[in-house]
Protein backbone atom coordinates (compact mmCIF):
# COMPACT_ATOMS: atom_id res chain seq x y z
CA UNK A 1 0.00 0.00 0.00
CA UNK A 2 1.35 3.34 -0.96
CA UNK A 3 1.98 5.29 2.18
CA UNK A 4 2.65 9.00 1.87
CA UNK A 5 5.31 8.71 4.55
CA UNK A 6 7.28 6.05 2.76
CA UNK A 7 7.72 8.53 -0.08
CA UNK A 8 9.27 10.94 2.40
CA UNK A 9 11.52 8.12 3.61
CA UNK A 10 12.89 7.77 0.08
CA UNK A 11 13.85 11.44 0.02
CA UNK A 12 15.19 11.22 3.59
CA UNK A 13 17.53 8.45 2.49
CA UNK A 14 18.69 10.65 -0.37
CA UNK A 15 19.44 13.47 2.05
CA UNK A 16 21.35 11.15 4.37
CA UNK A 17 23.40 9.85 1.46
CA UNK A 18 24.24 13.38 0.32
CA UNK A 19 25.25 14.29 3.88
CA UNK A 20 27.69 11.40 3.96
CA UNK A 21 29.02 12.51 0.59
CA UNK A 22 29.48 15.97 2.07
CA UNK A 23 31.44 14.49 4.96
CA UNK A 24 33.75 12.69 2.55
CA UNK A 25 34.25 15.80 0.42
CA UNK A 26 35.03 17.85 3.53
CA UNK A 27 37.55 15.20 4.54
CA UNK A 28 39.19 15.38 1.12
CA UNK A 29 39.41 19.17 1.18
CA UNK A 30 40.76 19.28 4.72
CA UNK A 31 43.42 16.69 3.91
CA UNK A 32 44.37 18.02 0.50
CA UNK A 33 47.96 18.56 1.61
CA UNK A 34 48.41 15.85 4.21
CA UNK A 35 51.59 13.92 3.58
CA UNK A 36 51.58 11.76 6.69
CA UNK A 37 48.84 9.32 7.58
CA UNK A 38 48.61 6.36 9.93
CA UNK A 39 49.36 3.95 7.10
CA UNK A 40 52.52 5.86 6.29
CA UNK A 41 51.95 7.44 2.93
CA UNK A 42 50.13 10.62 2.01
CA UNK A 43 46.37 10.98 2.22
CA UNK A 44 44.39 9.14 -0.45
CA UNK A 45 41.27 10.78 -1.83
CA UNK A 46 38.07 9.08 -0.66
CA UNK A 47 34.90 8.58 -2.64
CA UNK A 48 31.40 7.38 -1.76
CA UNK A 49 29.62 4.64 -3.66
CA UNK A 50 25.85 4.97 -3.79
CA UNK A 51 23.51 2.07 -4.25
CA UNK A 52 19.81 1.98 -4.95
CA UNK A 53 17.72 0.34 -2.22
CA UNK A 54 15.02 -2.05 -3.38
CA UNK A 55 13.14 -3.86 -0.66
CA UNK A 56 11.93 -7.38 -1.23
CA UNK A 57 8.51 -7.60 -2.77
CA UNK A 58 5.65 -8.44 -0.48
CA UNK A 59 3.29 -10.93 -2.00
CA UNK A 60 3.23 -11.90 -5.61
CA UNK A 61 4.24 -9.39 -8.22
CA UNK A 62 5.22 -9.61 -11.88
CA UNK A 63 8.57 -11.29 -12.10
CA UNK A 64 10.59 -8.87 -14.21
CA UNK A 65 12.30 -5.77 -12.89
CA UNK A 66 10.08 -3.69 -15.13
CA UNK A 67 7.10 -4.28 -12.89
CA UNK A 68 8.28 -2.92 -9.57
CA UNK A 69 5.76 -2.11 -6.92
CA UNK A 70 6.14 1.28 -5.28
CA UNK A 71 6.43 -0.21 -1.82
CA UNK A 72 9.70 -1.82 -2.91
CA UNK A 73 11.40 1.51 -3.46
CA UNK A 74 13.74 2.36 -0.64
CA UNK A 75 15.76 5.27 -2.00
CA UNK A 76 19.53 5.17 -1.83
CA UNK A 77 22.21 4.23 0.67
CA UNK A 78 25.96 4.55 0.77
CA UNK A 79 27.35 1.16 -0.10
CA UNK A 80 30.96 1.88 0.84
CA UNK A 81 33.59 4.55 1.03
CA UNK A 82 36.43 3.67 -1.31
CA UNK A 83 39.84 5.20 -1.78
CA UNK A 84 40.82 6.63 -5.11
CA UNK A 85 43.63 4.46 -6.46
CA UNK A 86 45.04 6.98 -8.86
CA UNK A 87 48.74 7.75 -8.33
CA UNK A 88 49.87 10.48 -5.99
CA UNK A 89 50.99 13.83 -7.28
CA UNK A 90 54.74 14.39 -7.24
CA UNK A 91 55.77 17.91 -6.27
CA UNK A 92 59.35 19.05 -6.35
CA UNK A 93 60.17 20.47 -2.91
CA UNK A 94 63.56 19.37 -1.50
CA UNK A 95 63.09 21.40 1.70
CA UNK A 96 60.02 19.41 2.68
CA UNK A 97 60.67 16.94 5.54
CA UNK A 98 58.91 14.19 3.57
CA UNK A 99 60.86 14.65 0.35
CA UNK A 100 62.51 11.58 -1.15
CA UNK A 101 66.12 11.40 -2.36
CA UNK A 102 65.42 13.28 -5.60
CA UNK A 103 63.58 16.05 -3.74
CA UNK A 104 60.07 15.01 -4.75
CA UNK A 105 57.22 14.94 -2.25
CA UNK A 106 54.21 12.69 -2.75
CA UNK A 107 51.13 14.86 -2.32
CA UNK A 108 47.54 13.57 -2.00
CA UNK A 109 45.69 12.88 -5.24
CA UNK A 110 43.08 15.49 -4.33
CA UNK A 111 42.09 18.16 -6.82
CA UNK A 112 40.57 20.89 -4.69
CA UNK A 113 38.69 22.46 -7.58
CA UNK A 114 37.09 19.15 -8.42
CA UNK A 115 36.11 18.75 -4.78
CA UNK A 116 34.51 22.19 -4.77
CA UNK A 117 32.41 21.24 -7.80
CA UNK A 118 31.41 17.99 -6.06
CA UNK A 119 30.48 20.06 -3.03
CA UNK A 120 28.11 22.20 -5.06
CA UNK A 121 26.63 19.10 -6.70
CA UNK A 122 26.03 17.51 -3.32
CA UNK A 123 24.35 20.68 -2.13
CA UNK A 124 22.10 20.79 -5.20
CA UNK A 125 21.15 17.14 -4.73
CA UNK A 126 20.33 17.81 -1.10
CA UNK A 127 18.11 20.73 -2.09
CA UNK A 128 16.47 18.62 -4.79
CA UNK A 129 15.56 16.02 -2.16
CA UNK A 130 14.14 18.79 0.03
CA UNK A 131 11.99 19.90 -2.92
CA UNK A 132 10.83 16.33 -3.33
CA UNK A 133 9.69 16.22 0.30
CA UNK A 134 7.90 19.54 -0.08
CA UNK A 135 6.17 18.24 -3.20
CA UNK A 136 5.04 15.14 -1.30
CA UNK A 137 3.62 17.32 1.45
CA UNK A 138 1.86 19.41 -1.22
CA UNK A 139 0.33 16.20 -2.56
CA UNK A 140 -1.16 15.38 0.83
CA UNK A 141 -2.39 18.93 1.35
CA UNK A 142 -4.00 18.96 -2.08
CA UNK A 143 -5.75 15.67 -1.37
CA UNK A 144 -7.13 17.13 1.84
CA UNK A 145 -8.63 19.88 -0.30
CA UNK A 146 -10.89 17.51 -2.20
CA UNK A 147 -14.44 18.65 -1.80
CA UNK A 148 -13.61 22.15 -0.59
CA UNK A 149 -14.54 25.17 -2.67
CA UNK B 1 -25.57 -7.65 -48.46
CA UNK B 2 -23.18 -4.97 -47.49
CA UNK B 3 -19.61 -5.76 -46.62
CA UNK B 4 -19.24 -2.66 -44.62
CA UNK B 5 -20.36 -1.51 -41.25
CA UNK B 6 -22.58 1.39 -40.42
CA UNK B 7 -20.16 4.19 -39.47
CA UNK B 8 -22.61 6.19 -37.40
CA UNK B 9 -23.57 3.47 -34.94
CA UNK B 10 -19.95 2.51 -34.50
CA UNK B 11 -19.09 6.13 -33.89
CA UNK B 12 -21.58 6.28 -31.05
CA UNK B 13 -20.32 3.02 -29.65
CA UNK B 14 -16.85 4.51 -29.47
CA UNK B 15 -18.15 7.44 -27.48
CA UNK B 16 -15.67 8.15 -24.64
CA UNK B 17 -18.30 8.22 -21.96
CA UNK B 18 -19.65 4.85 -23.00
CA UNK B 19 -16.13 3.49 -23.11
CA UNK B 20 -15.47 4.56 -19.57
CA UNK B 21 -18.74 3.01 -18.50
CA UNK B 22 -17.65 -0.26 -20.06
CA UNK B 23 -14.45 -0.13 -18.01
CA UNK B 24 -16.34 0.68 -14.83
CA UNK B 25 -18.73 -2.18 -15.26
CA UNK B 26 -15.90 -4.65 -15.67
CA UNK B 27 -14.01 -3.47 -12.64
CA UNK B 28 -13.86 -5.61 -9.55
CA UNK B 29 -15.75 -4.13 -6.67
CA UNK B 30 -13.45 -2.66 -4.04
CA UNK B 31 -15.13 -4.34 -1.10
CA UNK B 32 -14.76 -8.07 -1.65
CA UNK B 33 -17.41 -10.48 -0.51
CA UNK B 34 -16.97 -11.59 3.04
CA UNK B 35 -15.10 -8.48 4.17
CA UNK B 36 -16.77 -6.05 6.50
CA UNK B 37 -17.64 -2.70 5.02
CA UNK B 38 -15.24 0.15 5.88
CA UNK B 39 -16.15 1.38 9.32
CA UNK B 40 -15.70 5.06 9.98
CA UNK B 41 -15.05 4.54 13.64
CA UNK B 42 -12.29 2.06 12.93
CA UNK B 43 -10.74 4.43 10.41
CA UNK B 44 -10.80 7.29 12.88
CA UNK B 45 -9.38 5.13 15.68
CA UNK B 46 -6.54 3.93 13.49
CA UNK B 47 -5.80 7.50 12.45
CA UNK B 48 -5.66 8.70 16.07
CA UNK B 49 -3.36 5.84 17.04
CA UNK B 50 -1.14 6.72 14.09
CA UNK B 51 -1.00 10.34 15.21
CA UNK B 52 0.02 9.27 18.70
CA UNK B 53 2.80 7.07 17.38
CA UNK B 54 4.13 9.82 15.11
CA UNK B 55 4.07 12.44 17.88
CA UNK B 56 5.99 10.21 20.28
CA UNK B 57 8.49 9.43 17.55
CA UNK B 58 9.01 13.13 16.84
CA UNK B 59 9.58 13.95 20.53
CA UNK B 60 12.04 11.07 20.78
CA UNK B 61 13.88 12.31 17.71
CA UNK B 62 14.24 15.79 19.18
CA UNK B 63 15.61 14.36 22.44
CA UNK B 64 18.05 12.15 20.57
CA UNK B 65 19.29 15.03 18.49
CA UNK B 66 19.85 17.18 21.58
CA UNK B 67 21.76 14.32 23.18
CA UNK B 68 23.86 13.90 20.05
CA UNK B 69 22.66 10.44 19.04
CA UNK B 70 21.31 11.61 15.68
CA UNK B 71 23.81 13.28 13.40
CA UNK B 72 21.43 14.36 10.63
CA UNK B 73 19.17 17.28 11.38
CA UNK B 74 16.91 16.41 8.45
CA UNK B 75 15.86 13.17 10.18
CA UNK B 76 14.49 15.18 13.09
CA UNK B 77 12.76 17.68 10.83
CA UNK B 78 11.18 14.98 8.69
CA UNK B 79 9.85 13.08 11.68
CA UNK B 80 8.42 16.28 13.15
CA UNK B 81 6.84 17.08 9.80
CA UNK B 82 5.29 13.60 9.61
CA UNK B 83 3.74 14.12 13.05
CA UNK B 84 2.28 17.47 12.00
CA UNK B 85 0.91 16.00 8.76
CA UNK B 86 -0.64 13.06 10.64
CA UNK B 87 -2.43 15.45 12.92
CA UNK B 88 -3.69 17.63 10.08
CA UNK B 89 -4.94 14.66 8.07
CA UNK B 90 -6.70 13.11 11.05
CA UNK B 91 -8.42 16.43 11.77
CA UNK B 92 -9.59 16.61 8.17
CA UNK B 93 -10.91 13.05 8.25
CA UNK B 94 -12.74 13.84 11.47
CA UNK B 95 -14.21 17.02 9.99
CA UNK B 96 -15.47 15.16 6.95
CA UNK B 97 -17.08 12.43 9.05
CA UNK B 98 -18.76 14.98 11.32
CA UNK B 99 -19.99 16.94 8.30
CA UNK B 100 -21.46 13.82 6.76
CA UNK B 101 -23.17 12.99 10.03
CA UNK B 102 -24.60 16.48 10.33
CA UNK B 103 -25.81 16.32 6.75
CA UNK B 104 -27.70 13.13 7.44
CA UNK B 105 -29.14 14.52 10.67
CA UNK B 106 -30.39 17.55 8.77
CA UNK B 107 -32.61 15.44 6.54
CA UNK B 108 -36.27 16.04 7.22
CA UNK B 109 -38.11 12.79 7.70
CA UNK C 1 -27.12 9.03 -19.92
CA UNK C 2 -25.47 8.99 -16.55
CA UNK C 3 -21.93 9.33 -17.82
CA UNK C 4 -20.03 11.50 -15.38
CA UNK C 5 -22.30 11.09 -12.43
CA UNK C 6 -22.08 7.35 -12.25
CA UNK C 7 -21.21 6.39 -8.68
CA UNK C 8 -18.72 3.84 -9.97
CA UNK C 9 -16.73 6.43 -11.84
CA UNK C 10 -13.27 5.38 -10.78
CA UNK C 11 -11.05 6.62 -13.58
CA UNK C 12 -10.33 9.87 -11.75
CA UNK C 13 -9.21 8.26 -8.47
CA UNK C 14 -7.08 5.92 -10.57
CA UNK C 15 -5.49 8.98 -12.15
CA UNK C 16 -4.83 10.34 -8.67
CA UNK C 17 -3.17 7.05 -7.77
CA UNK C 18 -1.06 7.33 -10.88
CA UNK C 19 0.03 10.86 -9.94
CA UNK C 20 0.92 9.74 -6.44
CA UNK C 21 2.89 6.76 -7.77
CA UNK C 22 4.65 9.08 -10.18
CA UNK C 23 5.62 11.29 -7.22
CA UNK C 24 7.17 8.32 -5.44
CA UNK C 25 9.08 7.26 -8.55
CA UNK C 26 10.36 10.79 -9.05
CA UNK C 27 11.50 10.90 -5.41
CA UNK C 28 13.41 7.66 -6.06
CA UNK C 29 14.94 9.14 -9.21
CA UNK C 30 16.05 12.28 -7.36
CA UNK C 31 17.53 10.31 -4.46
CA UNK C 32 19.42 8.08 -6.90
CA UNK C 33 20.47 10.84 -9.29
CA UNK C 34 24.14 10.09 -8.76
CA UNK C 35 24.06 6.37 -8.23
CA UNK C 36 26.21 4.76 -10.91
CA UNK C 37 24.34 2.43 -13.24
CA UNK C 38 20.94 3.62 -12.08
CA UNK C 39 18.25 3.50 -14.72
CA UNK C 40 15.67 6.22 -14.57
CA UNK C 41 12.21 4.87 -13.87
CA UNK C 42 9.04 6.23 -15.35
CA UNK C 43 5.32 5.78 -14.86
CA UNK C 44 3.43 5.19 -18.09
CA UNK C 45 -0.21 5.36 -17.13
CA UNK C 46 -1.82 7.17 -20.04
CA UNK C 47 -0.84 4.58 -22.64
CA UNK C 48 -2.40 1.74 -20.70
CA UNK C 49 -5.51 3.77 -20.00
CA UNK C 50 -5.85 4.52 -23.68
CA UNK C 51 -5.44 0.87 -24.54
CA UNK C 52 -8.09 -0.08 -22.00
CA UNK C 53 -10.39 2.57 -23.41
CA UNK C 54 -9.92 1.25 -26.91
CA UNK C 55 -8.02 4.19 -28.40
CA UNK C 56 -4.65 2.52 -28.74
CA UNK C 57 -3.50 0.62 -31.79
CA UNK C 58 -1.75 -2.09 -29.88
CA UNK C 59 -5.01 -3.66 -28.81
CA UNK C 60 -5.41 -6.78 -30.89
CA UNK C 61 -8.72 -8.60 -31.19
CA UNK C 62 -9.08 -12.31 -31.70
CA UNK C 63 -10.64 -13.10 -35.03
CA UNK C 64 -12.47 -16.25 -36.09
CA UNK C 65 -13.22 -14.92 -39.55
CA UNK C 66 -11.06 -12.85 -41.85
CA UNK C 67 -13.78 -10.28 -42.22
CA UNK C 68 -13.84 -9.52 -38.52
CA UNK C 69 -12.25 -6.42 -37.05
CA UNK C 70 -8.49 -6.57 -36.67
CA UNK C 71 -8.01 -3.50 -34.53
CA UNK C 72 -10.33 -1.09 -32.82
CA UNK C 73 -10.09 1.74 -35.33
CA UNK C 74 -9.49 5.39 -34.71
CA UNK C 75 -12.64 7.48 -34.61
CA UNK C 76 -11.48 9.62 -37.49
CA UNK C 77 -11.11 6.61 -39.72
CA UNK C 78 -14.90 6.19 -39.62
CA UNK C 79 -15.42 9.65 -41.07
CA UNK C 80 -13.99 8.72 -44.48
CA UNK C 81 -16.50 9.12 -47.35
CA UNK C 82 -18.60 6.19 -48.49
CA UNK C 83 -17.03 6.09 -51.96
CA UNK C 84 -15.08 2.97 -51.07
CA UNK C 85 -16.53 0.02 -49.20
CA UNK C 86 -16.12 0.61 -45.49
CA UNK C 87 -13.37 -1.83 -44.54
CA UNK C 88 -11.43 -1.51 -41.33
CA UNK C 89 -7.87 -0.88 -42.43
CA UNK C 90 -4.80 -2.27 -40.73
CA UNK C 91 -3.28 0.48 -38.65
CA UNK C 92 0.45 1.04 -38.28
CA UNK C 93 2.13 0.37 -34.98
CA UNK C 94 2.58 4.01 -34.03
CA UNK C 95 -0.35 6.16 -33.03
CA UNK C 96 -1.47 8.34 -35.87
CA UNK C 97 -3.17 11.66 -35.71
CA UNK C 98 -4.23 14.50 -37.92
CA UNK C 99 -1.73 17.33 -38.27
CA UNK C 100 -1.75 20.43 -40.38
CA UNK C 101 1.26 20.34 -42.71
CA UNK C 102 1.56 22.78 -45.58
CA UNK C 103 -2.08 23.77 -45.17
CA UNK C 104 -3.15 20.19 -45.81
CA UNK C 105 -4.48 17.67 -43.34
CA UNK C 106 -2.39 14.53 -43.41
CA UNK C 107 -1.50 11.59 -41.23
CA UNK C 108 1.62 11.87 -39.11
CA UNK C 109 3.00 9.26 -36.78
CA UNK C 110 3.58 10.22 -33.16
CA UNK C 111 5.68 8.05 -30.88
CA UNK C 112 4.42 6.38 -27.75
CA UNK C 113 5.58 7.38 -24.28
CA UNK C 114 8.84 5.47 -23.90
CA UNK C 115 9.77 3.58 -20.77
CA UNK C 116 13.43 3.12 -20.07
Amino acid sequence: MLDIFSTMNISASGMTAQRMRLDVIADNIANAETTRTDEGGPYRRKNVVFQEVLNKAMGVRGGSTNTLATDQLGGVHVDSIVEDQRPFKLVYDPAHPDANEEGYVQMPNVNVLREMIDLINAQRSYEANVSSINATKAFASAALGIGKG
Amino acid sequence: MSNGIDPISNLTSLDPIKRLERIQNTQVSQVKKGEAEPDFQKILNDAIKGVNVQQKDAIQAEDDFAAGKISNIHDVIIRAEKAAMSLTMTMEVRNKIVDAYKEIMRMQL
Amino acid sequence: MNGFFNSNFSTLPAALDAASTRNTIIAQNIANAETPGYKRKEVDFETYLQQAMGDGDGLELKKTNDKHFKNIPQQLEMLKPESEPARIPELPTTAITWTLTNKRLCWQPIPYAIRH
